[in-house]
């Protein structure tokens, strides 16, 4: 017969102590220890492996983008990245990108997630599902495709050129070709994550606003776009962070050059080009824990956000 | 023989609330015993410590002669009974009935037979292969009935099991749950927080408030003779009345009736009557005046306004009707049928 | 609302165009003969297709993906269910712990995430010999696939009332493992479906990990594609066929989560949503 201890389905969470009464004080250390491992048990795997492996890898990154060349602790790397012009400009043309996109998102996607919203039940079911091929369509294909469309000899290229005689003018390796380029999976992503806010606009509400005499615009301005700024600020945030981290369609698009470069890409030429320097990879440490930094912020404020809205979502009700 | 359920000095509690307090209780071999009591008062908790889902922090308890407080549930003689049914929605109706029989190893034509005699039993034999999905309420939870009965447990446990159901079919199903229990024979713990489901299905009702057991009895002795305060308000409808204790240490109501009244009440009383235990005359009695009659079928609702209060009183519908609103009577309570308890 | 209608469609067709351009474009490419100046390509031809598919190097490529993104789906498979579950029957803070955890992948970017790994791998001379392995990318993409898992998942065995059906089970005499496998799976089989399918997208198309754990010594399709794409003696149209095929791959793919998720919508959100869909 084993002694097993369960959470009780009780309004409040306890741990139920489950101790067999009468154990002598020295023996109850060792089942609380029992205890514990009963009800975490069969999540360790996880543990280790999800959350032990993201952990240990930043603070492993923490700890390199400190290190100096024996070993001790040194703030050269820091110096070096922000000294370096290259790299500062990358950081802020990564910033001044992933703040375009996640603001065209917002205007333009938050606007496309009200219609497909509006869709019938199997309009929506098929639209979400060619949104999740778009939001997935990224990395190497997605560069592919883009030269294939924009790059000099892309397909809407020819077309303009051919059908309107003159040339589109459009770099697919500016600053904008990028914009563009990310804008294809990323817009998906967005209309994705506010897709189910949408839900939170009672019909009820414009009838109101009806009765009362006012118009669409009154509705938006006073009602809609109040009501439903925390879930788009909040896709703007995690567009944003997810922005910043794109490696591979930068990387493919623009490979190893140094013009249009982000902090992705830097840290990726630190990585790989041997002639980087001699503390490149302390280097390259510094730039991922800068990203890393920057993307803990945008979701530590993504979670505000959350459940400050949610607060308030609840109180309406 | 022992005691088929027996639980000793059972406590439990959440944080700083007590769901059990120092429980005691004895169930004899197939009866059927009701908890009975408003939410929060501890039934379930009770239930699930005897199903052996949420353990209890001190005190024992027994399945027949075999101690069980530190037994898992699936290592128990039980079969369970959810309010919400928890069918399997994946199996077939014979796959649900013979679960507990599957993981038990038992194979071939005798679990065959016994799940054909359990859909017997439950009286739907010829809707072995259908799914859950597919089957009404009620047909659901006898389902699940069948599913608790299968490993022939030593005792039944039903979580307020009509509570899901519609008013319509709740009564039917409440009969047959007894009718099968009967049948069967097997012990059985009934948590409900409605006073005549109790009543009709239990073959005693153990009243609860606050983690505590307040009295277990026959249903007809709480309904007639309730030994507590809470028991005599909670069970049946009733009148209450809170009068002065008379010097004399009798509770009087005009000339309604007097009672003496309990050793513990001082200064002020609760006087329970129960409405048809009420009689209404032309001349003698207190004098009161009828509000207004509610029509409930075969027993009418007479409301009246007596030295203050309102006091409400079941009679025949026919007896009933000669009462008109406004219409001045009189009321009086036989002595025996007037429950005091202290203030 | 017809008014309305009509700038909706409007609307979502133009995004449509736009979503659709890139796609044709590569269709074209890959089966154009010779494309000069003009709006379509001179001519057309499957050659292309039939060439790049054969060839060894591409088909290696293509296994390696294939072979990443399986044992990816089974790992995270085998670490979330049994964690998950055990957060619904017993323990409620690991779903609260798991949840965290998912959102940890949008805080570390996966270029990030794989320099780490590698980094700590390297360091120790017990997990050195693994520095620039392929298992370790298989770490690498659990580490950062999972939330796609653990999404869909957890919304099935929610909506399946496992809670309930554990008791009823345990009740019955079933121990954990026992109905985990014959209650619990069943009924969240929609969910463990469109979990694996996305997770098995998410790998096969990954770039950053495979790339930076292992060079080019274990080159999945992606690392192909970057590559072949920036050799500029390349041939384009092998490149397109490749890109080509990743896009019917995964647009397959959604169709299958289409018709098992049955319209219900896909959490992405995991604060956001709940709350609205009563």
């Amino acid at each position: 017969m084993t002694v097993t201890t369960r959470e009780a389905p009780g309004p409040v969470a306890c741990t139920g102590s489950g101790a067999p009464p009468g154990r002598p004080a020295p023996w109850r250390w060792l089942t609380s220890v029992r205890t514990v491992i009963a009800q975490w048990a069969p999540a360790i795997p996880f543990l280790v492996t999800a959350g032990g492996v993201l952990i240990a890898a930043g603070i492993w990154l923490i700890r390199t983008s400190f290190a100096g060349p024996d070993g001790g602790w040194t703030l050269q790397p820091w110096r070096d990245i922000f000294a370096q012009q290259i790299t500062r400009e990358a950081m802020v043309r990564s910033l001044g990108l992933s703040a375009t996109v996640a603001t065209v998102c917002l205007a333009v996607g938050s606007v496309l997630a009200y219609h497909v919203s509006g869709l019938a039940r199997r309009g929506r079911a098929t639209a979400q599902a060619l949104l999740n091929v778009a939001a997935n369509f990224g990395g190497a294909s997605l560069a592919i495709a883009m030269v294939s469309t924009l790059g000099a000899v892309g397909f809407v290229q020819l077309l303009v050129q051919d059908w309107f005689g003159h040339s589109l003018g459009f770099d697919l390796y500016s600053f904008w070709g990028l914009v563009v380029t990310y804008l294809y999976f990323i817009l998906p992503l967005y209309v994705l994550l506010v897709l189910p806010a949408m839900s939170v606009l009672r019909p009820e509400w414009w009838e109101a606003v009806q009765a009362a005499g006012g118009t669409r615009w009154h509705y938006w301005r006073r009602v809609g776009l109040p009501v439903l700024s925390p879930f788009l600020l909040s896709g703007w945030v995690l567009t944003f962070a997810w922005s910043l981290g794109q490696f591979s369609v930068p990387y493919a698009l623009l490979g190893e050059t140094t013009t249009t470069s982000l902090i992705t890409t830097r840290l990726g030429n630190f990585l790989f080009s041997a002639t980087g320097g001699t503390n490149r990879f302390e280097r390259a440490a510094a730039l991922a824990v800068l990203l890393m930094v920057i993307s803990a912020l945008a979701l530590v404020l993504y979670r505000l956000i959350a459940t400050r809205m949610l607060a308030r979502l609840e109180g309406a009700r | 023989m022992p005691s088929a359920v027996r639980i000793e000095s059972a406590t439990k509690t959440y944080g700083s609330t007590v769901a059990l307090d120092d429980v005691s209780l004895q169930i004899e071999p197939g009866q059927m015993v009701a908890l009975l009591g408003p939410s929060g008062c501890g039934k379930t908790s009770l239930l699930r410590a005897i199903a052996g889902l949420s353990p209890i922090d001190r005190g024992v308890i027994r399945i027949g002669d075999r101690d069980v407080t530190h037994v898992q549930a699936r290592q128990r003689p039980i079969g369970m009974v959810f309010q919400q049914y928890a069918l399997f929605p994946n199996m077939s109706v014979a796959e649900n009935i013979s679960f507990p029989l599957t993981i038990r190893r038992q194979r071939g034509p005798a679990r065959a037979k016994r799940v054909e005699e359990l859909l017997e039993l439950i009286g739907m034999p010829g809707l072995a292969d259908r799914y859950p999905n597919q089957l009404s309420g009620g047909q659901q939870q006898r389902v699940a009935l069948a599913r608790a009965l299968a490993p022939e447990p030593d005792v039944l446990l039903l979580d307020e099991p009509l509570a899901a159901l519609d008013a319509a079919i709740r009564s039917d199903l409440r009969d047959e749950i007894r009718r099968i229990q009967h049948r069967v024979g097997t012990t059985a713990v009934f948590v409900t927080h409605d006073q005549s489901e109790a009543m009709a299905v239990a073959d005693r009702v153990a009243v609860m408030d606050r983690g505590r057991i307040l009295e277990v009895a026959a249903p007809a002795e709480i309904y007639e003779r309730p030994a507590s305060r809470f028991a005599a308000t909670f069970v049946g409808s009733r009148n209450a009345l809170e009068l002065p204790v008379g010097p004399d240490r009798v509770v009087r109501w005009g000339e309604a009736f007097a009672v003496p009244a309990p050793d513990t009440a001082n200064g002020k009383a609760l006087a329970v009557f129960r409405p048809e235990d009420v009689c209404i005359t032309e001349q003698q009695g207190m004098a009161a005046t009828v509000d207004v009659v509610v029509f409930l079928g075969a027993v009418s609702r007479v409301y009246l306004t007596v030295d203050g209060h309102t006091v409400h009183v079941d009679l025949p519908s026919r007896t009933a009707a000669t009462f008109t609103p406004g219409q001045r009577v009189g009321v009086a309570v036989a002595p025996e049928n007037v429950r005091v308890f202290a203030s | 609302m017809t008014g309305r209608a009509v700038p909706r469609w409007t609307l979502l067709g133009l995004w449509g165009v736009f979503l659709a351009l890139p796609v044709v474009a590569t269709m074209l490419y890959s089966v154009a003969t010779v494309w000069r100046g003009q709006a379509l390509p001179d001519g057309f031809t499957l050659s292309w297709w039939t060439q790049t598919l054969r060839e060894p190097r591409v088909v290696e490529a293509l296994m390696r993906s294939t072979w990443l993104a399986a044992v990816t789906v089974l790992v995270v498979a085998a670490i979330v269910l049994p964690a998950l579950y055990w957060g619904y029957i017993r323990n409620p803070r690991i779903r609260v712990v798991m949840q965290l955890c998912a959102l940890l992948p949008f805080a570390l970017p996966f270029v990030v995430l794989a320099y780490g790994i590698k980094r700590l791998a390297g360091a120790s001379e017990l997990t050195q010999p693994w520095e620039a392995s392929p298992l370790l990318v298989v770490l690498g993409h659990v580490a950062l696939a999972f939330p796609f898992f653990l999404w869909p998942v957890d919304g099935a065995m929610a909506a399946a009332g496992v809670r309930q059906l554990s008791e009823a089970a345990e009740t019955s005499g079933a121990s954990p493992l026992s109905t985990l496998f014959r209650v619990v799976i069943p009924n969240i089989r929609t969910g463990i479906l469109t979990g694996a399918i996305l997770t098995f997208a998410t790998s096969f198309g990954e770039y950053s990990i495979a790339r930076v754990i292992t060079g080019s010594s274990f080159e999945t399709l992606p690392v192909w594609q970057v590559a072949a794409l920036q050799d500029t003696r390349g041939n384009p149209n092998g490149v397109a066929v490749m890109a080509m095929f990743t896009f019917l791959l995964l647009f397959v793919v959604s169709v299958l989560i289409a018709r098992t998720g049955r319209g219900e919508p896909l959490r992405l959100l995991p604060g956001i949503d709940h709350s609205n869909k009563r």
